[in-house]
């Protein structure tokens, strides 16, 4: 019975070896068969490149406007009424050309306001000048050596009176009455000097006070003369408003009947010789790239195609919009662009000369460092594969299509990675695309 | 006045030595299991460490056996290596590397199997037709034959390797898996274990098939062979053991490496690919070790048998 039962046992087991033997048959015909098609289908494929020489281009592009470089503004020196407007944007006007009128009564009333306010300035410094009085110092100064004489006076005195009760010839009563008096003078004498410096320091107080005041009005009157003076010379008194050179009309900010005030922009004119500019912005980074002098490229359309080349002239930092403005001074010989037309402008920088260069997409960052992936060949006991190495390099310079890398030891025949299916690894196995 | 009996104050001796007899039993039973269970942890435990390794990823063992990878030797690193049972972290990376990322290791294993199943299906087949030969049937010199098998079973490879590579060269076989088919299939070791088991047969069996008229052929086909069937099954798991282990014999035989058998790969593969020695040595044990356990029984009774192995 027992032996039946070993014997049965025995039986299973080798069941289950042979099933998985037939298991293991199986699956190692079936990797052996399709080992191939699984390893390229697991592994990345990659393309590579070989460093080169070189120097790196950078090309910024941006648009830009076309500004005259100089531009006339006509202001309002009054609160007038504009009872017209002669003229257009764009228009070419010529030096006198009648731009607008404006209510000639509005100028005249202007006017006299600005004289009366002087008039009024000038009697009230003259009163001011009359009203002021100096505190006459010498009077308290005079009372004050008086009481000083009668101070000497009294101590000459008691001195006397001393000798005399020395040798009898008068009673304590008169060294006293002589002491009294002595006291008397002194505190009189303390009391003037008191008042004295009192009057003194009043007296400095007032005329500084004085000074100031009257300096103030003296420039209040000035000023007022000043702008009466700039009326008289801007305003027209007969109401219209010329131009003062020749030139083209930029913008009318205001409109036909409105109310302006002093100092608000009527007109802004360009001066028919003053040039054309292009100004154009840049964010931070790659306005870093540009400096006064380097050479700009413009192309737009008019009649027909063009371009041209020009400097970088200005450069200025704009802190509300936090970019860069950059002003060239533009004088094409040809088709001449028009002011406010939108042009496409290009800077070209070319960097020093590297000696390895490889393409920007060879290159990855990791945690703020810089690697490449080198394509190395092994010849192993499982036959030969290819691999990648990691290397860390830095990156001297880079435009948009290739970097300049260092260190790292690379050479001119190195396979650089390029591209990759799949993320790669130091050391991983990879096949060729 | 009641009396104790002095009989009764005596020890019993017999009892005694009884207890004795059983506590030393039981001592020596301790010290024997304690014996096997040792030496077989000392036996097992290459396998278990084998086993354990292969489920670390090839990064934990690079880092742990790097000192013994070419690298490293020909650096002149310090062979400082450290021993981990246990992964610190299970990982099947080794044996999907191995599988499905080396194309090469299945050729290789492929290149065993080439080698090693003739070897084995050829010997059985020589062996138990030669066996027969000097158990059962008296031709001259059959003695003599017989000793000059024995002596040339004990002899080590090295001393039959030249006249061997003379005789494949002569034969215009080497570079050929037949350069290491053909000497396996006529090995004597076979021929001996068979021949020992078929003399324990009676040869009354081979008579009475005579008288009903069986010939040579008949009586060992019908007769002796089914009653041979757990010496041959020992016989082939000791063969394919063997061959499947074979390393001098391509060594020298096959020039060409693509024609290696997976024995010969696997020490380069622990030199240089050091980060899939373990799933490599796992996989190549497979086979013996599922030939093994189905035929252990066999085995036991063929080294029984054999004597030598």
């Amino acid at each position: 019975m027992e032996n039946i039962q070993t014997d049965m046992q025995l039986m299973k087991r080798k069941k289950v070896i042979r099933k998985a033997a037939v298991i293991f048959i199986c699956i190692i015909i079936l990797l052996t068969f399709f080992s191939n098609t699984i390893n390229n289908f697991l592994l990345p494929e990659v393309e590579y490149d070989t460093p080169s020489g070189g120097v790196l281009s950078n090309e910024i592009t941006a648009e830009g406007e076309v500004i005259p470089v100089s531009v006339e503004t006509i202001y309002a020196y009054g609160n007038w009424k504009l009872k017209s407007i002669e003229v257009q944007e764009g228009q070419e006007v010529s030096a006198g050309t009648t731009l607008a009128v404006i209510d000639a009564q509005d100028i005249q009333l202007e006017m006299r306001k600005a004289e009366l306010d002087i008039i009024k300035l000038e009697n009230e410094l003259k009163k001011y000048k009359n009203q002021y009085q100096t505190i006459d110092i010498e009077q308290y100064r005079a009372d004050c050596d008086e009481a000083y004489k009668a101070v000497q006076k009294a101590e000459k005195e008691l001195k006397d009176q001393k000798e005399l009760y020395a040798i009898d010839a008068v009673a304590l009563a008169a060294v006293n009455e002589a002491q009294d008096k002595l006291e008397e003078a002194k505190a009189n004498y303390e009391k003037k000097q008191r008042v004295l410096k009192q009057k003194e320091e009043e007296s400095l107080k007032t005329s500084d006070n004085y000074n100031l005041d009257l300096a103030q009005k003296e420039a209040e009157l000035e000023v007022s003369r000043l702008e009466l003076q700039k009326m008289k010379k801007n305003v027209p008194a007969d109401g219209v408003i010329r131009a003062t050179t020749d030139g083209i009309i930029k913008s009318i900010p205001v409109r036909s009947g409105a109310v302006v005030s002093s100092g608000q922009v009527l007109f802004e004119m360009v001066k028919k010789e003053s040039g054309l500019a292009v100004k154009w912005t840049l964010d931070i980074k790659p306005a870093g790239k540009v400096k006064i002098g380097d050479s700009v490229e413009f192309s737009g359309e008019g009649n027909s195609k063009f371009s041209f080349s020009e400097k970088v002239n200005e450069k200025r930092y704009l802190a509300k919009e936090e970019r860069y403005e950059f002003t060239s001074y533009i004088n094409p010989k040809e088709d001449k662009p028009e002011i406010g037309q939108i042009l496409n402008v290009s800077i070209r920088k070319e960097s020093k000369r590297y000696n390895t260069l490889v393409p920007k997409s060879s290159v990855v960052d990791e945690g703020g460092r810089k690697y490449i992936f080198i394509l190395k060949e092994r010849e192993g006991v499982l036959g030969k594969e290819m691999y990648v190495v990691k290397q860390e390099v830095t990156v001297s310079e880079e435009d948009d299509f290739y970097s300049a890398i260092s260190g790292g030891g690379v050479d001119s025949d190195d396979k650089i990675v390029k591209f990759s299916t799949k993320a790669l690894s130091d050391g991983l196995q990879v096949k060729l695309r | 006045m009641h009396r104790l009996s002095t009989d009764l104050v005596k020890p019993d001796y017999r009892i005694t030595a009884k207890n004795s007899k059983k506590v030393t039993g039981k001592i020596k039973s301790f010290a024997k299991y304690l014996i096997i269970i040792f030496v077989s942890a000392a036996l097992l435990f290459p396998v278990i460490y084998m086993l354990s390794n292969s489920f670390m990823s090839s990064r934990e063992v690079m880092e742990n056996y790097r000192a013994i990878s070419e690298t490293a030797v020909e650096e002149g690193e310090k062979p400082e290596i450290t021993f981990s049972l246990i992964p610190d972290e299970v990982s099947f990376m080794q044996y999907y590397n191995v599988l499905l990322r080396k194309p090469k290791f299945l050729f290789m294993f492929w290149n065993s199997v080439i080698v090693t199943l003739p070897i084995m299906l050829g010997q059985i087949l020589v062996a138990t037709m030669a066996a027969y030969a000097f158990a059962k049937l008296k031709f001259p010199f059959s003695d003599k034959i017989f000793f000059i098998y024995i002596i040339v079973m004990m002899m080590p490879f090295q001393v039959t390797l030249v006249p061997n590579y003379i005789i494949l060269d002569k034969l215009n076989l080497m570079g050929t898996y037949w350069s290491i088919i053909w000497p396996g299939v006529f090995s004597t070791f076979g021929v001996f274990l068979l021949r020992q088991f078929m003399i324990s047969i009676p040869d009354d069996y081979c008579e009475a098939a005579k008288i009903d008229g069986a010939g040579y052929w008949k009586s060992f086909w019908t007769v002796l062979l089914p009653q041979c069937k757990g010496a041959i099954a020992s016989l082939a798991i000791l063969v394919f053991i063997d061959n499947w282990n074979m390393v001098e014999q391509p060594l020298i035989f096959l020039k060409d490496e693509t024609m290696h058998p997976l024995s010969i790969f696997l020490s380069r593969i622990n030199s240089q690919e050091i980060g899939i020695a373990f799933a490599c040595g796992i996989l190549y044990m497979v086979p013996t070790l599922l030939i093994f356990l189905y035929g252990e029984n066999y085995l036991i009774e063929g080294i029984e048998l054999s004597g030598i192995k």
